[in-house]
């Protein structure tokens, strides 16, 4: 375990005291929205090293913060709401497009 | 006509003037021979033919570059060009080519360009290194330098940084309309920024705040928010969603003090930020302490530093919950390790010092044992791969920091008889384990080391490095042992080379650690018997190389004494007692 092998449940965005099955059911869920065969390929080696030995497993759930919180439904309904920008309002780019710009600028 | 006339038309942007300057120019400089001057001219001609959007700006340039016989800039010129034409798979295939060359990195450009891949690549402290380093000359690379810095810091989200770089670019150096678009890269002010016009305020601040938690900046978003509930605390503009709003606002909250935690917890930018989620248990249980709350408080007025001390203070406190440790540990360990696994170890020194008294207050309070054993073991094989590296590299200094706060644990636990035993035990098994691993490397050392014909071993790098891992932990029995084993063979090498210039110079050098094994043998409850058989070879030695018979013979006995079985030792006492009573 170190810090350039991401932490398997902080990747899976699951508590640490999830049961295995769980686990593997998240990690499919998660996978189906993956936007490149990167994460798919990191969802796949995290849940490789949740399920492949019990004993690994309990080690990980040591190193992993207890109790966090994945899922803010309020808040995303809310950025749902607001992500259009207001009527009248000129279209921005994000910031990441803004420094893809300004790194090819001429 | 000048470049200095179309570079002053670039920067006001007017590119076609800047274009018919640099043509004039281009052919006066053709007609007078001046390669590099023609180079420069025709670099500045494809840029502002790029920024006209003009095709083939790029090409002529590089049919052009064959005449400026291998000038360095004109190579750098290209693969910046490649870069500003949407190239960066070229440009980076041809910047591989050149960036070995000498006379290439020392062009004010080859650092620019360098960054610019670097932060195209997402290495973002690579990138900063390389601009922090470079001093050009040239005022554009200057400007573009400043410039680039800011883009590290508006990727790293460092606001104020990305502002102060801003600024330092002179008026009138750089385009203003390519400036204004750089000053982009700040967000906009939550406290200030006002909508354009014509567009309703309120809408428009709650769209900002959505941004923002997109941008992970939740302090933004709460501010946003805070500031449309000020504008219209009914919510009136929005209609329905303000529900939206008013159910999101306590969740905001919560998650801003999770980033303003997590940013406590990013030690320097290089260490990985942890997501707020992640931190939501230790927000909760850090937010029950009084000080907790304080430098949750500190770190939303943006005070890290203070924010870290009171942190620091809450993982020594005498009486952290458990859970709370754990936390803490979790927190400092993150820091420990990138340091570690960044190979600076003195970063890593002070992160181990603040984890390791969580990590001891978690196993006494709240821990199960197998748990307690299953992080124990996997913190102390991880020291053990660190101080094998450190020890292989011979950073002393650093192998010694880390030794001594592993050595120091059981210390820490003093009020707590039964941890402090148990911890004890463990390093002495930690101790056994670094010296069976570090003898098994050190062996191949010798094996595969460099070694002279007719000798069987580099017994050299074998003894040096089992001395330096002794330098740290003095009496192990297992080390000097196996320190005894190598020069007793490398002895029997001398002999059968009849090197007794070496041999003798072997037995002083390493004496001390025998009479050091002796003192140990002669304490142990334990038998001891490899131990004693290698001390008895090397005593045996010492004994050979003895000029004095009387003294020879003594140390003949005192082998025996060691390991009273050995024929050959004792054959040897005998004939110097023959020597000695003739």
């Amino acid at each position: 375990v170190t810090t350039r092998d991401p932490n398997p449940f902080e990747l899976l965005r699951l508590d640490p005291s999830t049961p295995t099955d769980q686990i593997v059911r998240a990690a499919a869920l998660l996978r189906q929205r993956a936007p490149d065969e990167a994460t798919v390929a990191a969802i796949r080696q995290a849940v490789q090293a949740l399920i492949a030995s019990a004993e690994e497993c309990r080690l990980h759930e040591l190193l992993t913060h207890a109790d966090p919180r994945y899922n803010w439904p309020e808040v995303e309904q809310f950025v749902a709401a607001f992500r259009r920008p207001p009527e009248g309002m000129p279209s921005e780019p994000s910031t990441e497009e803004l420094q893809q710009t300004l790194l090819f600028s001429p | 006509m000048t470049l200095e006339a179309a570079l002053l038309a670039f920067r006001r942007a007017d590119f076609s003037a800047a274009e018919s300057l640099l043509a004039g120019r281009i052919e006066q400089l053709r007609q007078a021979s001046e390669t590099e001057a023609r180079a420069e001219a025709a670099y500045w001609m494809a840029r502002v033919r790029l920024a006209l959007k003009r095709a083939g700006a790029v090409t002529e340039y590089e049919q052009e570059l064959r005449s400026f016989g291998g000038l360095p800039r004109a190579a750098c010129w290209f693969v910046d060009l490649l870069w500003r034409s949407g190239k960066p798979d070229r440009a980076e295939q041809v910047w591989k080519a050149l960036r070995g060359s000498p006379r290439i990195s020392l062009c004010d450009e080859a650092a620019l360009i360098e960054a610019r891949i670097l932060l195209w690549r997402g290495d973002l402290g690579r990138a900063e290194h390389v601009l922090i380093e470079a001093a050009p000359r040239d005022s554009v690379v200057q400007v573009e330098r400043l410039l680039f810095l800011a883009w590290v810091h508006a990727a790293r989200k460092e606001h104020d940084l990305t502002a102060s770089f801003l600024r330092a670019v002179q008026p009138g150096c750089f385009p203003e309309k390519a400036l204004r678009q750089w000053n982009r890269l700040l967000p906009l002010n939550p406290e200030t920024a006002k909508p354009p016009a014509g567009v309703s305020p309120v809408p428009w601040l709650l769209h900002q705040a959505s941004l923002a938690v997109g941008r992970d900046d939740l302090a933004e978003a709460l501010l946003w928010t805070q500031r449309a509930l000020a504008e219209d605390p009914e919510l009136v503009q929005v209609g329905e969603r303000g529900r939206l709003i008013r159910a999101a606002l306590p969740n905001l909250k919560h998650l801003a003090r999770a980033k303003a935690l997590a940013d406590v917890a990013q030690f320097a930018p290089e260490v990985p930020a942890l997501p707020p989620p992640v931190l939501i248990g230790a927000l909760d249980l850090i937010e029950q302490e009084r000080e907790g709350r304080a430098l949750l408080d500190a770190a939303q007025r943006g005070d890290l530093v203070d924010a870290r001390k009171l942190l620091g203070n809450l993982a020594e406190r005498q009486n952290l919950p458990g859970k709370l440790a754990h936390h803490l540990a979790l927190i400092y360990l993150r820091a420990a390790q990138h340091w570690d696994e960044a190979d600076k170890p003195h970063l890593a020194e002070p992160y181990w010092r603040l984890c390791w008294p969580c990590w001891l207050r978690w196993a006494a309070v709240e821990a199960q044992p197998e748990d307690r054993t299953r992080v124990f073991d996997w913190l102390l094989a991880l020291h053990r791969r660190r101080l094998k590296e450190l020890l292989a590299r011979e950073r002393m200094e650093p192998a010694r920091d880390l030794w001594r706060i592993i050595m120091d644990l059981p210390e820490q636990v003093q009020g707590n008889p039964k941890l402090a035993q148990e911890l004890a035990e463990r390093l002495s098994r930690f101790r056994d384990q670094l010296a069976t691993e570090y003898r098994v490397q050190t062996r191949e050392a010798t094996c595969y080391g460099s070694i002279t014909d007719g000798w069987n071993a580099d017994y050299e790098r074998g003894l040096s490095g089992l001395t330096r891992l002794l330098s740290l932990d003095r009496e192990n029995l297992l080390l000097l042992t196996a320190l005894m084993e190598i020069c007793a063979e490398w002895f029997l090498d001398c002999y059968n080379n009849e090197a007794l210039e070496e041999l003798s110079q072997g037995v002083d050098r390493f004496t001390p650690f025998a009479l050091q094994l002796a003192r140990l043998l002669d304490r142990s409850e334990k038998p001891e018997l490899s131990a004693r058989a290698a001390l008895a070879e090397f005593t045996k030695f010492r004994g050979f190389v003895a000029a004095d018979p009387a003294r020879k013979a003594a140390l003949y006995r005192e082998a025996l004494r060691f390991h009273p079985g050995s024929d050959n030792v004792r054959q040897l006492l005998a004939e110097a007692e023959a020597e000695e009573n003739p």
